[in-house]
């Protein structure tokens, strides 16, 4: 859908059952990332000075899940226009009731938007910026680390300014604070000058087992687990390393089986086999002795496999 | 090579000759030396003996002289000397310091037989020579008793050797004649000295040396079967020759059908004779030997033996104790028959010169201990010891020195522990070393019955079997017991099961008695007791005992099916089906076992189960589940849709990789004692990526909440995210909290349209890259996208959510089927219409086979339960959802 040279008008609202329609912020963008919905009779037009569509799309209806059927849901509507300078209003229309649900003009000027202030004092961001727009213009704010991983600081934002604690993310040598800024229809974007942070460490999730969770000595168990960074990406588990109480049971598994620990209080621990920083996750699991009724299975297992091989069913 | 000839005079000389040429008999020599010399077995001296030509060949030569033909023989006789003959002389030094097992069924021998048999010809090939090689053993162990009894003294016990290997149809032996078995397996009765004590236990039961050399023929041949098994065992042989091997060996495989060792002159597995008659008469039940068992040399045996020979020269003089038969069982190396050899040879002399003891009168008869008899008769030689019965059992004597000896007269004090019954006497008649084993031969007799000493019931059985044991209801059984002997002492005996009045026997106390009864018709377990009481003896009070069996029908089990499981899977009991839904790897699996089981209508055919699960190479694991275990039932009342009908076990994810073979062993316990059934299945798990999902905490921020600032705990979030993976083919190994842990929200959850939407569009932009798809192309594509989906758990106990289909993002509440749900939407599943009355969701839908209605029993591997009858998919909006088979599939293609 998207090229490098066409700019596209991001269309966006929700109809509700009632058939009102409220719309969401828009932007101008040369990317898609396109969610599929489900054909609707709804439909965004771009209008030129005359009134005249200059350009038309059927605008995809997120039906979001659940809830008992309605003969008018609340649908999510989203659609992209290739904009282009002589489009001055977008339209809304409901093409099955043959109406127009919004109309909003295209304003000749995106957002004169600034970013004046990024300052990281320990864990703590603050960032300050302006924007210089005749219409009511609100912020999408986010933390990139790089270029490629984004984490939403702010979202529909109407005040210039943020401060906000970013310990809990991931880090790197190259951060931004990147703003965007729109009057429901027309954005513009603003970029930091790149700074370094730390970040936080990655973080080993014990899944299995679970803590205090009890077992029978000589029950078998799976260990499971995996090492995630503060951006929630897992990380490769080759260096995944396991232990109970101390002693190294599996490495470079996620998935591990656990036999024979004797009653007692043991304590697993998943780490890494590396120097890597990492907030290390252990839990506390209970062996209890075998009551009578395990060892009389016990024995009786043992008879009847015993049974088994010498009635040659076993090898 | 001529046999094995033993020096009379120097009991460890032996002498052997090879016929042949000179190279021939030293290669003959040279090739034997090595397995006489592992015997113990040193060479001493040897001759040769240049072979001579008789001289009337010589005279007939120089008669037809004046012919060609008279030189032509000379020529030939000058050119071809007759075979020569080399003398070997050994002498026994003893066995080596760390003597080498005998060649002869090692320990587990028959079970690496069988399991040669097993691998080659399968198991019920297997089974049938198992059984026939049991009974063998049993046979055996049943004759080497005996011989042991026998060079002891035992009269009776010599009596049956006679009978079982004589073959005197006159003399054989009842069914009642109490006999007990020794424990001993085939492995240890076997070797080379318990053979000699067989071979010296027969010979010294025989009544002349002609019955001798019959008996100790019968026994040869008794012994040949195990040819094929020691053969069968030899490095080398491959299953399919040690198969034919052990076909021509006749040990019961289909060659000889069902009668197996009957052609071996052991009758009994053909006619019922040994089945029926070991446990009580021992080898009386070998009634069916006849007077010579057919030989028996199978071409297999003939391989293994050296060469096939005479075993002793006929006929054979009668009453001929100078003659000594050459006893060779014909699977025996020389070296190993030597034992048995010299045994045969010095029972032979000492045969010559013994005599019989008998007792022909004692006085007084019953006398109490303490008191005094005197028994009178001959042969009672210049002293020994006299055997009383005792109180320990039927066949325990106490021995007790006496005051006096002769040859004709015995005085003796009543031991305190004697009872009534025979008195018999202890007298040795030689002892002599026979290779590693010392004998000491008794001399047979005849003794006399003793009524004195206390009486006592030794044994109450039933059909031969002592409590606790399991009686069939409404059927005839024999109720069996053993007292003391003596002919003036009463036994009664009252016999009672609940329900009935008494019944009542009267009978004398002549031992071993039995009397049939009639077990109640009952349809549930009852039990039958049986008190004997023995009057008579040195006693104020008479003994009596009291057993109490059950009667009941023991439970036949069977294991019916396996069932493996992540959830949902295809399986019938009736009709047996392909298992077709794929099982994941590194996910919690189920099994499910159904346990049949029989008792001809007994009990309502169930009996209370345990079982166990082996993974091969791995953890053996306990069934799961409130109790643990099951009833078993006939195979057509299980109810699959009721968990608790099956055995159900959890194998940990970690176990759930690839390729497994699962064995189940069950077990039960009835009246009849444990009964054990068994089944295996292979099981694969098909790898599967693991579904990323990260979660986030909702927490309370609605207006007018009543639970102001409430948010799912950590442990909570994870467990309902992690049990929505029951409907989901991935293994849950990828879920953490996501980089937002929390979220505030304001929004009411409980409004399933805006409240709801507001919410997962809130949390939805924290993740969704949308919102940044405006600052490429200087970001990346999709900055935000971590690849995993979002769920937003929120306090709701009741559950609820909403999905971005298709989306990577969705919020619930604390209910792990929503939560599958939900990520089911994410993964593109849409809503499906079950028409049978539920809500109708929201479209757009999916149409799935029969509107989604799963026809298989769902089971919640996590709660451990099965689903209700109806269950829909899981996309449905049914009262009862799981996912289903056709969606656990497109789920597969998805994730």
């Amino acid at each position: 859908m998207a090229d490098t040279e066409t700019v596209y008008l991001r269309v966006a609202g929700v109809v509700r059952p009632n058939g009102r329609y409220q719309a969401r912020p828009g932007w101008f963008t040369r990317h898609v990332v396109f969610q599929p919905g489900d054909e609707s009779p709804y439909e965004a037009q771009l209008l030129d000075t005359l009134g005249r569509p200059l350009a038309r799309a059927r605008m995809s209806a997120g039906v979001d899940g659940c809830g008992p059927w309605t003969p008018t849901g609340l649908r999510e509507l989203a659609a992209y226009l290739p904009i282009t300078d002589e489009a001055t209003e977008v339209v809304v229309l409901d093409t099955e009731l043959d109406s127009e649900l919004d109309r909003a003009a295209i304003h000749r000027a995106p957002p004169l938007l600034e970013l004046v202030e990024v300052t990281l004092t320990g864990p703590r961001l603050r960032a300050r910026w302006t924007a210089q727009h005749p219409r009511q213009v609100t912020f999408n704010v986010a933390f990139f680390v790089g270029h490629d991983r984004a984490f939403a600081l702010a979202v529909d934002e109407r005040s210039t300014s943020l401060e906000t604690d970013i310990g809990h993310l991931p880090g790197g040598p190259e951060c931004h604070v990147v703003v965007v800024a729109t009057d429901g229809v027309r954005s513009a974007t603003a970029i930091s000058d790149p700074f370094a942070f730390a970040g936080a460490a990655a973080r080993a999730v014990i899944l299995a087992p679970a803590p205090e969770a009890q077992f029978t000595d000589g029950e078998p168990f799976s260990l499971v687990g995996h090492v995630v960074d503060a951006g929630g990406r897992s990380l490769d588990e080759h260096d995944l390393r396991w232990t109970i109480d101390g002693e190294v049971v599996a490495e470079g598994t996620r998935l591990a089986g656990a036999l024979g620990l004797p009653a007692g209080m043991h304590v697993v621990e998943l780490g890494l086999a590396t120097d890597a920083p990492l907030i290390a996750a252990s839990t506390t699991i209970m062996v209890g002795a075998a009551d009578a009724a395990t060892v009389e299975w016990r024995r009786a297992a043992e008879l009847a496999e015993r049974t088994a091989v010498e009635r040659g069913l076993r090898t | 090579m001529d046999d094995l000839v033993t020096d009379e005079t120097t009991t460890f000389l032996v002498h052997r000759t090879y016929a042949g040429d000179a190279a021939e008999t030293t290669a003959a020599l040279t090739e034997e030396l090595p397995a006489l010399a592992a015997s113990g077995y040193q060479v001493v001296g040897q001759s040769w003996e240049p072979g001579r030509r008789s001289w009337w060949w010589w005279l007939l030569a120089v008669l037809l002289m004046p012919f060609v033909v008279g030189i032509a023989l000379l020529v030939y006789f000058l050119l071809n000397p007759p075979p020569g003959r080399l003398a070997v002389s050994l002498t026994w030094t003893g066995f080596p310091d760390t003597p080498e097992p005998g060649s002869l069924l090692q320990p587990g021998a028959v079970a690496q037989v069988l399991g040669k048999v097993q691998a080659s010809s399968g198991s019920e090939v297997r089974d049938e020579l198992a059984a026939q090689l049991e009974a063998l053993q049993e046979y055996l162990a049943a004759l080497a008793a005996d011989s042991r009894a026998t060079l002891g003294g035992d009269a009776s016990a010599a009596g049956r050797l006679r009978r079982c290997l004589a073959g005197d149809a006159t003399t054989q032996l009842t069914a009642d004649e109490p006999h007990e078995l020794p424990g001993s397996g085939l492995d240890s009765v076997v070797d080379r000295d318990q053979l000699a004590l067989l071979a010296a236990g027969t010979t010294w039961a025989a009544t002349s040396s002609a019955e001798a050399q019959g008996m100790l023929s019968t026994l040869a041949h008794q012994l040949a079967p195990l040819a094929a098994v020691q053969a069968a065992l030899a490095p080398g042989v491959p299953p399919v020759q040690m198969q034919m091997m052990m076909a021509g060996g006749g040990l019961g495989l289909p060659v000889l059908g069902g009668g197996g060792l009957p052609g071996l002159g052991i009758p009994g597995l053909g006619t019922g004779g040994l089945g029926g008659g070991l446990p009580t008469g021992g080898i009386g039940g070998l009634t069916g030997l006849g007077p010579r068992p057919r030989p028996f040399l199978p071409f297999p045996i003939d391989w293994f033996l050296p060469k096939p020979r005479p075993v002793w020269p006929f006929p054979f003089p009668p009453g001929d104790w100078d003659h000594k038969p050459i006893f060779v069982p014909p699977f025996l190396y020389d070296t190993d028959k030597i034992c048995a050899q010299l045994a045969v040879f010095f029972m032979f002399t000492i045969q010559k010169t013994s005599t019989k003891y008998r007792i022909t009168s004692i006085s007084p008869e019953a006398t109490c201990a303490g008191g005094t008899i005197r028994l009178r008769g001959t042969g009672f030689g210049p002293g020994g010891v006299v055997l009383f019965p005792s109180i320990h059992g039927p066949g325990a004597h106490l021995p007790a020195n006496p005051i006096t000896w002769t040859d004709t007269e015995i005085t003796v004090i009543v031991p305190g522990d004697a009872a009534s019954g025979e008195i018999r006497l202890q007298i040795i008649e030689k002892t002599l070393a026979v290779c590693r084993i010392l004998l000491t031969v008794f001399r047979l007799g005849t003794g006399i019955a003793f009524t004195g000493g206390q009486s006592r019931v030794f044994s109450i059985t039933v059909n031969g079997e002592p409590p606790p044991s399991c009686l069939p209801p409404d059927t005839d059984v024999s109720i069996e017991w053993v007292t003391t002997v003596a002919a003036s002492h009463a036994v009664s005996i009252a016999i009672t099961t609940p329900g009935r009045p008494p019944t009542l026997v009267n009978r004398m106390a002549v031992g071993a008695d039995s009397v049939i009864y009639r077990t109640p018709n009952v349809s549930t377990p009852t039990t039958l007791t049986v008190t004997v009481i023995v009057s008579g003896g040195c006693h104020s009070a008479a003994p009596a005992r009291t057993e109490t069996f059950a009667v009941s029908v023991p439970a036949k089990l069977s294991v019916r099916g396996i069932e493996v499981t992540q959830g949902v899977q295809h399986f019938q009991l009736a009709s047996p089906v392909p298992p077709s839904v794929v099982t994941v790897a590194g996910k919690d699996t189920i099994v499910r076992v159904y346990v049949g089981c029989d008792r001809n209508g007994f009990a309502q055919d169930q009996l209370e189960v345990m079982g166990s699960l082996r993974i091969e190479n791995g953890p053996t694991l306990m069934p799961v589940g409130v109790t643990g275990t099951t009833t078993a039932k006939r195979w057509t009342s299980i109810n699959r849709n009721l968990i608790g009908d099956t055995l159900n076990f959890r194998i940990p994810a970690a176990w759930c990789v690839g390729t497994q073979r699962l064995f189940v062993n069950v077990w039960g316990t009835d009246e009849g004692g444990t009964h054990h059934a068994y089944g295996d299945v292979f099981w694969s798990w098909e790898v599967q990526p693991a579904l990323k999902v990260r979660y986030v905490r909702i927490r309370d921020g609605r207006p007018g909440s009543a639970t102001p600032g409430q948010i799912p705990s950590d442990a909570q979030a994870r467990a309902i995210v992690t049990q929505a993976f029951d409907q989901l083919p991935s293994p849950p190994l990828d879920i953490a909290p996501a980089w937002l842990t929390e979220w505030n929200t304001s929004q009411d959850w409980l409004d399933a349209e805006d409240g709801q939407q507001n919410l997962l569009n809130h949390v939805n932009d924290q993740h969704n890259c949308t919102l940044w798809e405006s600052v490429w192309p200087w970001s990346d594509p999709c900055p935000a996208n971590d690849g995993a989906k979002w769920v937003g758990v929120y306090f709701e106990p009741t559950g609820g959510g909403k999905a971005k289909r298709d989306g990577n993002t969705c919020v619930v509440g604390l209910n792990p089927l929503h939560a599958g749900h939900e990520l089911a939407h994410t993964l593109g599943l849409k809503h499906v219409l079950t028409g049978d009355g539920d809500t109708v969701p929201k479209g757009p839908y999916d149409t799935l086979p029969i509107n989604g209605f799963i026809i298989d029993t769902p089971v919640d591997p996590t709660a451990l339960v099965t689903l209700p009858v109806p269950t829909f998919d899981l996309m449905s909006y049914a009262r009862s959802r799981w996912i289903s088979p056709h969606n656990w599939d497109r789920l597969r293609g998805i994730i």
